[in-house]
């Protein structure tokens, strides 16, 4: 039985012939492609010191998803409700906002997956500041 | 299951902190401390507080039954992320590649479940609880779906069946 009630004409198409040829898989075209540098630079640098990123990606993943965040969680909430997946927004508030939100949603980490991702999101908040 | 075994978790915190009160107040002529309030527990075990107050930001209702079920996401090497709308039942990238991957979202709660991907099982690769509606009780589960294969094109099939009710829910996409 499948039950489809909601109305999403979202559909991410960043690259509809190879993926192959993407120079990083950061995330960010999806959760952030309109935030200011500042942002893409704290989140590139905080990346670098965990090894993922918040979307789940890994270092050298190659476009596989390592773990599924709660930052990505979010980000198709807004895409089920219609929205778009950008959740970062435009401004550096906006990002310090939404990385908040999944910091708190996360609580305590319970494994070391989540360790990551929290520190993931405080390196990004501390060099945010 | 991890927000889960956060809310056992801070039941069995709880449970020890009564039992606390209680030892202390049962050898109140020994040199137990007595505790007169779950406060002065508190106060007294930082790291006790820590847990009960930033331990869980989202509440689940006693596993509510599945209600609905959908592919939201599909990742391959060579097409990279596709989202996935409802009633969608093929793909519009051209996926393929050495590994592939799928998010599926349950409205509700399942009990068992399984996906398969050109008749092999997928490996569930990790889990997320999500709140739909933005009151801050999970509505539902987002699972990620990773199989390692060489394709170039297939059917990926998912079905689960809901606790309480057990009734069986299914979705399908064919990977163009």
């Amino acid at each position: 039985m499948e039950i489809g009630f909601y109305t999403n004409n979202y559909v991410n198409t960043y690259n509809n012939k190879s993926v192959k040829n993407k120079k990083s898989f950061d995330g960010l075209d999806i959760l952030g492609p309109e935030a200011p540098n500042e942002v893409k630079e704290a989140w590139n640098k905080a990346e670098k010191e965990c090894g993922i990123n918040g979307y789940g990606y890994g270092v050298n993943s190659g476009g596989k998803l390592t773990c599924l965040t709660s930052l990505f969680a979010m980000s198709l909430e807004s895409a089920y409700n219609g929205g778009g997946r950008d959740i970062l927004g435009t401004t550096v508030h906006s990002a310090k906002t939404a990385v908040q939100k999944a910091l708190d949603r996360l609580g305590i980490p319970q494994d070391s997956k989540e360790k990551k991702e929290k520190f993931f999101y405080e390196s990004f908040l501390r060099y945010l500041n | 299951m991890k927000k889960f075994n956060k809310l056992v978790s801070l039941m069995l915190v709880g449970a020890m902190m009564l039992g606390m009160c209680t030892t202390a107040y049962a050898k109140d002529e020994s040199n137990v401390k007595q505790y007169n309030s779950i406060q002065e527990v508190l106060e007294e075990n930082e790291s006790m507080q820590d847990l009960i107050l930033s331990g869980e930001n989202l509440s689940r209702p006693a596993m509510a039954p599945l209600t609905s079920m959908q592919v939201m996401w599909v990742n391959s090497q060579d097409a990279g992320e596709e989202h996935i709308s409802a009633g969608q039942y093929a793909t519009k990238l051209d996926h393929g590649g050495d590994w592939f991957q799928v998010i599926t979202l349950e409205v509700g709660f399942s009990s068992v479940r399984w996906a398969k991907f050109k008749h092999m099982e997928m490996e569930s690769t990790d889990t997320e609880y999500v709140d739909l509606n933005g009151d801050n009780i999970m509505d539902g589960v987002l699972r990620l779906w990773t199989i390692n294969t060489s394709y170039t094109s297939g059917k990926f099939e998912y079905s689960a069946w809901s606790v309480q009710t057990s009734k069986e829910f299914s979705t399908w996409i064919n990977v163009l």
